[in-house]
């Protein structure tokens, strides 16, 4: 069952990896200008 | 004469101030707060660029150039999609050691601040006190809009922010270039 476990942490840490750049994308306004 | 080595993006590189005419060859602005803080200056910032680019464009600069002080402005470690740009300005900070060249940091937004990096030759704006104001030591991007200072269309702030923020870099600035020499 440890490679389940593994799975599920790696994408956990991948999406709160993801919200945070999300997060941070918002504090720049001039993104692609 | 003090030579200053500016690297950064779109503030640096002075977008939508009135000397700035376009964001092509030698289209930066000389009215910018590394401009202004000059007697010499040489431009290796460009608009939209990310942290990783800021380093190169420095490092390339520094081939060929050899500047009394190197003054960046780093911008959102987002653009390089990662959470913070630690690798990058830990990197340029080592190189700049190792050629002997004082230099002095600033940023747009203080997120990029980790907390894990030496902070000694980094100048930060005053923190806010309205309710409404970022109460740590912040960015010129922060600092200039949470002071109302005027903004282009596209939202940079225009000549007076700079000016105003030179004036303050001023001590900090004076206080390095006179330690190096």
């Amino acid at each position: 069952m440890n490679w389940l476990k593994n799975i599920y942490n790696r994408i956990t840490l991948e999406l709160r990896y993801r919200k945070k750049l999300k997060e941070l994308r918002k504090r720049d306004p001039f993104i692609y200008k | 004469m003090t030579t200053v080595l500016a690297g950064g993006d779109s503030f640096v590189w002075g977008s939508e101030l009135k000397d700035s005419p376009h964001g092509g060859g030698n289209g930066y602005s000389r009215q910018t707060f590394p401009a202004l803080l000059a007697d010499k200056y040489i431009c290796a910032a460009y608009p939209g660029i990310g942290n990783k680019d800021i380093s190169i464009r420095i490092r390339d600069a520094l081939e060929y150039k050899t500047p009394d002080i190197v003054i960046v402005c780093w911008t959102w470690p987002s653009r390089d999609n990662m959470l913070d740009s630690d690798h990058y300005i830990r990197s340029t900070q080592a190189h700049l050691a190792y050629l002997g060249i004082p230099y002095m940091f600033t940023c747009a937004d203080n997120c990029i601040v980790t907390g894990k990096l030496d902070y000694d030759n980094w100048f930060f704006f005053p923190e806010g006190t309205g309710f409404d104001q970022t109460t740590t030591p912040r960015g010129f991007y922060q600092w200039a809009v949470e002071n109302k200072y005027l903004v282009g269309p596209d939202g940079h702030p225009l000549e007076q922010a700079h000016i105003d923020a030179s004036i303050l870099m001023q001590g900090k600035f004076n206080e390095l270039v006179k330690e190096h020499l």
